[in-house]
């Protein structure tokens, strides 16, 4: 019920605020209800690269996003998004592969936020270790907009947590090692398109082995939040 | 949004037939792929019409595709029809069986799969020919996936490995790229000067940049020394004027039909209008098989063992080469066995200038799948002596002979024999009557062990010497074994041995043994029957060819095997034999230890289901044989 409440609290919060924004849309939109079928759920699978983990001196560099829709990844749903950095990628470009010269011909934050926005109503979105994500995300949000983005997600890491404390086990959470426990094949790339796919198949992954599998599963075994 | 292949992607195009679609193609298939997970045990529903049908994309599956984990499939009594793993894929269609059974799909291990939609599947079988094949064999083959029992002979499809053919490479693979050119207004001194610096048998002749003529040896020779044309003369007015050009992205044979319509023998590539070089006729000899012939000559010119084995070190290299051009197997098999057989004839020669001629008239034997042209790369060596029955020879000439030649032999890459069967040992250096009395102990009182330790030397060929020894020896061997049937069904039985690798549901059963761990073993299970199979028929019909592809051409000839059979029999060899030529090829290219064992995850689906089929020719043929020839001592 914590998502319930939270939901309430901030759409009372900020919808003033969200009005003709572009954020509108996501303050008016109807809650996903905790009840509601795994299956007859759309879930919006989104990674980030940034230039470090720290949000306040670090950025977003891209974003990737796929589709499930009745427990299937929609291939042409996927999306990969570059945004203009004003600062240089720094380190973690040995991670990503991500260069400056990569980014010069990439959308700017608001133009990718928008594109994101649009696909969020209706959605519950998923990421592997949300907190880092969306806390990016939010600053970028509020930054542009004035008010930061409101949706439900589930997080593949936590799933994950649960599972394992469940058995009594303490074992790596990384995206690569949860993969690894349900026998999904290794990913050769590492950007933010190809970790969004490799979150989408652990996500399937662990919702055929939560319950009864992905036929009678409901949101609220998935530990739905609400993203402040 | 940045276009780059994804995960999807990726994955396909390293799995046939989607590894035949071009780019867009692949783009096109992906982006209507919906990627699913089901865990072990679970049952996969291919249905059309899938759980929901309000839901707005709606799709019927077309086609399967195993990412990762396995599956199973069963009929509705439970019998297991066939295994998938990664890369395999499924036919919704082959499942959802139009009027036959209905087959069920299980998952064996958790399982990530991409469906592909059914209206994807049939417009890509639209532009590709890959996949319309594979569509329509499925029409046609839905029922024989269900029957194990034994027909009389299966299809193989291996039209699809007979692809490019090394006149289909582009011009730039073979032509060379250095464009040596000069004015038309230099003078043909300079024009000859400026040929026999670069070594070239040919000159584009350019004005401003554009390409005006060509001036070629032949042009010097016919319009210049032939007419007695000063040298001092400009190269316009002995060049060909405006020659045909080819384009730098067609095909050999194209260059090659020019060529020969043109009477030309060099071809100036262009791209768009620049020369970027010149495709002479002897690139095109080279693409094909010109190495062969001078990898010959270093053979027949190499004065010492150690020059020899230097030049047995390129054949590896050529061996790859020729697989990777798709040359057929029997076709490798002879060129690696001509040079075997150059290789020894050369040490014979070196052995004779060391050691004296001989001191009397021999011949030199090879046994096995050197005397049936069959060898791969690394074959042992297997070989004879066959001397004559006089008296008082002195056997230390050509023990030192055995000896250099055995030695030479392992050095040039051919290891020596693990079974000794060696011209060195005492035993296979012997007067024909020894010889003679060796086969007659083996054709007339056999035993199964003596049979299999003496099947290779049924397959005996002549490398040097006295040809009129091995003649007699091989002509009283033929004769001796000809319709001796308690020998023919030792020989029988000993084959049967020798296995193909399947299991009563067309599974494949592994080698489970030692180092390699579930993998075949091509030879033993696959070649080696057939081999086997061919051997028996040709002796009990005295028939003379040894290799096992001539052996079942006569066979059929001669009515000693039904032409069905036989042809059947001659595509599975052809089949068997490539698959391990190209395992073979990419365990040299990766600096692996060169072997017959194959795992079968490393083949793709369709080849897999094609060895499959392969296996069952040749299980088929064995039931036959053993009808003919088994005594049933088994």
């Amino acid at each position: 019920m914590l998502y319930k409440l939270c939901t309430h609290i901030q759409q009372w919060r900020f919808n003033e605020k969200a009005i003709d924004t572009p954020l509108q849309p996501l303050y008016q939109e109807p809650y996903i209800p905790a009840s509601q079928a795994f299956l007859n759920t759309r879930f919006l699978v989104l990674d980030c690269e940034m230039s470090g983990l720290d949000s306040e001196n670090c950025q977003l560099l891209s974003i990737g996003w796929v589709m499930i829709e009745r427990g299937r990844i929609v291939s042409s749903s996927a999306k990969h998004l570059l945004i203009h950095a004003d600062r240089g990628t720094g380190d973690s470009s040995k991670i990503h592969g991500l260069f400056d010269v990569n980014i010069a011909g990439a959308n700017s934050v608001a133009t990718v936020l928008m594109l994101l926005m649009r696909q969020i109503p209706g959605a519950v979105l998923v990421f592997h270790h949300a907190s880092l994500d969306i806390r990016f995300l939010q600053k970028a949000t509020l930054e542009t907009f004035r008010c930061p983005l409101l949706f439900a997600y589930v997080d593949t890491m936590v799933i994950e947590k649960k599972r394992l404390q469940l058995q009594g086990k303490m074992n790596g959470l990384r995206l690569a090692q949860c993969r690894q426990r349900y026998g999904l094949p290794d990913s050769a790339q590492h950007n933010a398109l190809a970790d969004a796919q490799a979150t989408a198949e652990l996500f399937l992954a662990q919702a055929s082995y939560l319950g009864e599998g992905q036929a009678s599963l409901s949101l609220s075994e998935l530990s739905l939040s609400c993203a402040r | 949004m940045v276009s780059e292949a994804n995960d999807v992607q990726v994955f396909l195009v390293q799995h046939p037939p989607f590894n035949q679609l071009s780019a867009s193609q692949l783009e096109y298939a992906s982006s209507n792929i919906f990627v699913a997970f089901s865990k072990s045990g679970s049952e996969l529903v291919l249905n059309s019409t899938v759980d929901n049908p309000s839901a707005d994309n709606n799709y019927k599956i077309g086609m399967l595709i195993i990412r990762s984990g396995s599956i199973e499939i069963r009929t509705q009594q439970g019998e297991l029809v066939d295994r998938l793993s990664s890369g395999d894929y499924l036919l919704a269609d082959t499942i959802n069986n139009k009027g036959g059974e209905s087959l069920s799909v299980f998952v064996l291990e958790d399982c990530l799969y991409y469906e592909l939609t059914d209206y994807a599947l049939q417009s890509l079988s639209a532009t590709c020919i890959e996949i319309s094949t594979l569509l329509e064999s499925n029409k046609t083959q839905s029922p024989e996936l269900l029957n194990n029992h034994i027909s009389g002979s299966t299809e193989l499809h291996v039209d699809h490995l007979v692809n490019d053919s090394y006149l289909s490479q582009p011009v730039k693979n073979a032509m060379s790229s250095s464009v040596i050119s000069a004015s038309p207004d230099d003078s043909i001194r300079s024009a000859a000067e400026l040929m026999k610096q670069h070594r070239i048998s040919s000159l584009l002749i350019q004005h401003n940049d554009q390409l005006v003529g060509i001036l070629t040896d032949r042009d010097l020779r016919s319009r210049v020394l032939a007419k007695g044309i000063a040298d001092s003369e400009a190269i316009k007015s002995v060049m060909t004027k405006s020659p045909r050009c080819i384009d730098v992205n067609s095909r050999l044979y194209d260059a090659h039909l020019k060529m020969m319509s043109e009477g030309v023998h060099h071809l100036p590539v262009v791209n768009n209008v620049i020369p970027v070089g010149i495709l002479t006729l002897s690139d095109i000899l080279r693409a094909n098989n010109a190495e062969p012939l001078s990898l010959i000559r270093a053979i027949n010119r190499a004065d010492t063992v150690n020059e020899l084995s230097l030049a047995a070190e390129n054949l590896p290299g050529l061996v790859v080469k020729l697989i990777e051009r798709d040359a057929r197997a029997v076709e490798i098999g002879k060129i690696i066995t001509s040079f075997s057989d150059g290789i020894t004839k050369r040490l014979i020669k070196l052995a004779t200038r060391k050691l004296g001629v001989a001191p009397c008239d021999y011949a030199w034997l090879a046994f096995g799948s050197q005397a049936r042209q069959e060898q791969v790369l690394g074959s042992d060596q297997d070989n004879g002596l066959l001397l004559p029955d006089d008296v008082d020879i002195d056997d230390s000439y050509f023990s030192k002979l055995a000896e250099f030649v055995n030695d030479g032999l392992d050095r040039c890459g051919m290891p020596y024999c693990p079974g000794n069967v060696m011209a060195k040992n005492d035993k296979w250096r012997q007067p024909l009557k020894v010889w003679k009395q060796y086969f007659v102990n083996w054709i007339e009182e056999p035993s199964p062990r003596a049979v299999m330790h003496s099947s290779i030397f049924f397959d005996m060929r002549h490398i040097a010497g006295n040809i009129e020894f091995t003649k007699t020896l091989r002509h009283y061997v033929l004769e001796k074994a000809k319709n001796n049937t308690i020998f023919l069904a030792m020989m029988c039985d000993n084959a049967l041995s020798h296995s193909p690798p399947l299991g009563f549901f067309k599974t494949f059963v592994l080698e489970s043994d030692g180092d390699h761990n579930h993998t075949l073993d091509l030879k033993k299970r696959g070649t080696i029957p057939i081999v086997d199979l061919a051997r028996i028929y040709a002796l009990s019909a005295s028939l003379h060819p040894l290799n096992t592809i001539e052996r079942l051409e006569l066979m059929e000839q001669e009515g000693v095997m039904s032409k069905e059979m036989s042809y059947s029999l001659i595509d599975a060899h052809e089949f068997i034999a490539g698959i391990r030529l190209d395992a073979q090829g990419r365990q040299y290219r990766g600096n692996v230890t060169v072997d017959n064992y194959l795992d079968p995850k490393e083949l793709s689906p369709l080849v897999r289901h094609q060895l499959k089929d392969a296996f069952k020719v040749v299980r088929d043929a064995q039931l036959a044989m053993r009808i003919r020839f088994g005594g049933g001592v088994i």
